[in-house]
């Protein structure tokens, strides 16, 4: 039916007593119409796979399917098995653990001659109070030598990686401190209070290495801090007047290199047994133990520059 | 199960820690949870240090009053071991917080899969 | 004897209140769930349960020159968790887009504006 004509206009055209005439004047709906059968409609198996199949091929061209069964498959069997690794690991763990000799027992297999070694006869031999200290720097130097160079060489290789290029990358440099403290005054009065204490601190635990509890590796590491909450507080253009990458190159060096020449000559008199001229010294005073101090100090210098480095290159990547 | 168990809880505990640190690497996707599963693992190992060097009743290995017996001391030897691995630990740290910090410069993800994925559809 | 009593009564007193903080500050850790709320909670268990314990393990060691020690540690703490603490909201309050869901707060702006104003 048109719809550019009302019904009654459309009911006088010939087209609409035409199509009556053609198609009978009863109404389809009253039954007085003959309904035709409908065909049962067939389609072919054929034309069902293959369109099944396209649609496969789209999504397996979509979506990797194939290729996401074996991931999804292969990460739950890699989670059930180590979930199953780590439970197994932790009993033999535990089981081996429930056959070592008790806890705080003295009769056990670490406790042979060479502690005993050490605890009777540190203090004449070293001349240090602290025995661990006299073991880590006299007996075992060059144990202690070593750490010192895999601090350096891991201190080198961070440089490596992480170090800008100068002419190009600029955009670390801008956005430095964009997520850092900028002149927070909270901080920097907290730095002020701080900071002297935490130096003050760290060089007596690196000086009384010997005596008390402490040495390098945890003076450095106090100093390393407190040189990381004072760059923090008051930026670089501060730690720069005293602290560049080639500063830290010189101390490194110097210090590593105090270290070799001090432990070469009392391994030289100590192999050839001649007598050292570096006298002991009072046990439990500053100025005693022979060498202990100097490369206490040394590891400190290379700790303590070590730990601020790795924070620099971290933060900006430059000095 | 051996005798000591209940003796040994301190150095159960540290291979519970162990386990912990393992379970951390294997399965978490983030590179820096990955580092601190490694550094859960080397703490584990610490405290199964110290236990051992520990021995009950005695001092700290520093001479007091010129005692020099054995009976008197804990084992200094450990002490020093716990030294080392703490240093080899902070450089391994380093290290690899380094790698990951190129990494996600190259990838902008700290995601494991999501790199893999990319160097695959690199062709690399 | 009683005066020892009496010291070691209100040490563990001093202890126990200190773990009663710290579980509180558990609680809240796991219980909040925006950053800020957190932070509150965990800072309480720096400065105040942490001076409770160091306060009780003075009352019971008596003085000597360990409580010397122990003092300036709770000065250390009192002097650096404050700090810390302001310095990581103050992170949030830079880097998180949407705080304004989360908290309604005035800026320096304003708040120089209305102190103006008076």
């Amino acid at each position: 039916m048109s719809r550019l004509k009302t019904k009654e206009e459309y009911e006088k055209t010939i087209g609409f007593k035409f199509r009556r005439w053609l198609y009978g004047e009863e109404d389809p709906y009253i039954n007085k119409v003959e309904m035709v059968k409908q065909h049962h409609r067939h389609v072919e198996e054929k034309t069902i796979t293959e369109r099944m199949h396209e649609k496969q091929m789209h999504r397996e061209y979509t979506y990797d399917v194939n290729r996401n069964k074996v991931l999804k498959t292969y990460s739950m069997l890699y989670r059930i098995a180590s979930v199953v690794f780590v439970i197994l690991i932790a009993a033999l763990l535990v089981y081996n653990v429930s056959w070592l000799p008790k806890t705080g027992a003295a009769e056990k297999a670490v406790n042979n001659e060479v502690p005993q070694r050490y605890i009777e006869n540190g203090l004449q031999e070293t001349g240090a109070v602290n025995i661990v200290t006299g073991m880590i720097l006299d007996y075992r130097a060059f144990d202690t030598l070593g750490e010192s160079h895999v601090l350096f060489i891991a201190t080198i290789t961070v440089l490596i990686l992480l170090r800008n290029n100068k002419k190009k990358a600029t955009i670390a440099q801008i956005s430095d401190r964009r997520f850092e403290p900028k002149n927070d005054s909270i901080l920097q009065l907290g730095a002020k209070i701080l900071v002297p204490v935490i130096f003050v601190f760290g060089i007596y635990v690196v000086l009384n290495g010997h005596i008390s509890p402490g040495g390098g590796f945890s003076g450095g590491a106090i100093i390393g801090a407190g040189l990381i909450l004072y760059v923090s507080a008051f930026g670089f253009e501060k730690t720069e007047k005293f602290f560049t990458e080639r500063t830290y190159k010189v101390i490194s060096f110097a210090a590593l290199a105090t270290y070799c020449i001090a432990k070469s000559y009392s391994f030289y008199t100590g192999a050839n047994h001649i007598h050292s001229i570096i006298p002991l010294g009072q046990p439990g005073a500053i100025l005693s133990s022979g060498l202990i101090l100097i490369l206490n100090i040394c590891v400190g210098m290379v700790v303590a520059c070590t730990m601020y480095t790795f924070y620099v290159m971290f933060r900006k990547g430059d000095f | 199960m051996g005798p000591n168990l209940i003796a040994n809880y301190g150095e159960a505990i540290a291979m519970i820690m162990f386990a912990i640190g393992m379970g951390n690497l294997l399965l978490q996707k983030n590179l820096i949870k990955k580092i601190i599963g490694l550094n859960i693992m080397d703490s584990s190992v610490y405290l199964f240090l110290a236990l051992k060097g520990y021995i009950t009743g005695r001092k700290v290995p520093i001479v007091v009053d010129g005692i020099q017996e054995v009976t008197a001391y804990i084992n200094p030897i450990p002490a020093g071991l716990v030294l080392t691995g703490i240093v080899v630990s902070v450089s391994v740290s380093a290290l690899m917080l380094s790698l990951t910090i190129r990494l996600y410069k190259r990838y902008h993800t700290l995601d494991l899969d999501e790199i893999s994925l990319r160097l695959r559809q690199e062709g690399l | 004897m009683i005066s020892e009593w009496i010291r070691f009564t209100l040490g563990a007193t001093l202890l126990a209140i200190g773990i009663f903080i710290f579980l509180f500050e558990l609680f809240g850790i796991y219980r909040f769930k925006y950053v800020l709320n957190r932070m509150h909670a965990a800072a309480m268990g720096d400065t105040l349960a942490l001076s409770c314990f160091i306060l009780g393990l003075a009352i019971i060691s008596g003085f000597n020159f360990d409580t010397l020690k122990l003092i300036l540690i709770i000065a250390l703490f009192w002097i650096s968790s404050p700090v810390s603490s302001h310095m990581l909201a103050k992170m949030e309050v830079e880097t998180n887009e949407e705080i304004a869901n989360e908290v309604s707060f005035e800026t320096l702006e304003e708040v120089e504006k209305k102190e103006a104003e008076k």
